[in-house]
């Protein structure tokens, strides 16, 4: 089981997208820096993986978030990531 | 202590530093008897072209350094076949040998290391 940090925007950088490429369903995906400006687009609209978002992040930005993405803190970032085997950065 | 450790090579090699920055990141690693492994998925599969000359560009080759991968024991290399064919890249003009996967196998692959690095 793997946490992925998505770390740049998906309009202009495949991190998201080559991520989703080889992802397994039992993954999680946390949006953080100019990744939340995944919640914008349509990759993240048809997933049904379990997804995050660093709410400071998405507040910086003036974003809004879906119901079906989880907004969360930086100490919930901590847990989440001794939740996972692996976290790997796609930047 | 040895760890299993998965470099994933997603950039292309001469655009930005990262292509060389994993190289780096790698070819120390394995001077501490880590046992490193390589996946090449989407750009960073040109890192593997065999007809590169960077010298026309003033950089030095990816290409050539990756050659001496093997004196490290470092053999274990994949690239993810899907990514290949979007790319219009036959194995024939590739300069290492690696071994060809399909996406859907790479979370296995990932699952088998204690450390996943992506450049």
């Amino acid at each position: 089981m793997t946490l992925h940090l998505i770390q740049r925007s998906p309009f202009s950088n495949s991190a998201l997208q080559d991520c989703l490429n080889i992802i397994d369903s039992q993954d999680s995906i946390l949006l953080m820096e100019d990744g939340v400006y995944g919640l914008q687009h349509k990759l993240l609209q048809q997933t049904q993986l379990t997804t995050y978002a660093l709410q400071e992040d998405i507040t910086a930005r003036g974003l809004y978030t879906k119901e079906c993405i989880k907004k969360i803190d930086y100490v919930e970032f901590v847990s989440l990531c001794s939740q996972h085997k692996h976290v790997i950065s796609w930047y | 202590m040895t760890h299993k450790i998965l470099i994933i090579a997603r950039t292309a090699p001469y655009g930005s530093s990262l292509a060389r920055e994993g190289l780096d990141y790698v070819l120390t690693s394995a001077a501490y008897d880590q046992d490193i492994c390589l996946l090449f998925i989407g750009d960073g599969l040109f890192q593997l072209m065999k007809q590169q000359q960077p010298q026309q560009i003033n950089l030095k080759s990816q290409i050539a350094a990756m050659e001496i991968l093997p004196l490290y024991d470092i053999e274990n290399l994949f690239a993810v076949e899907e990514d290949l064919i979007e790319r219009n890249i036959n194995t024939e003009e590739l300069g290492m040998e690696v071994k060809i996967i399909k996406r859907s196998e790479v979370s296995q692959l990932i699952d088998s290391q204690d450390k996943v690095l992506s450049f």
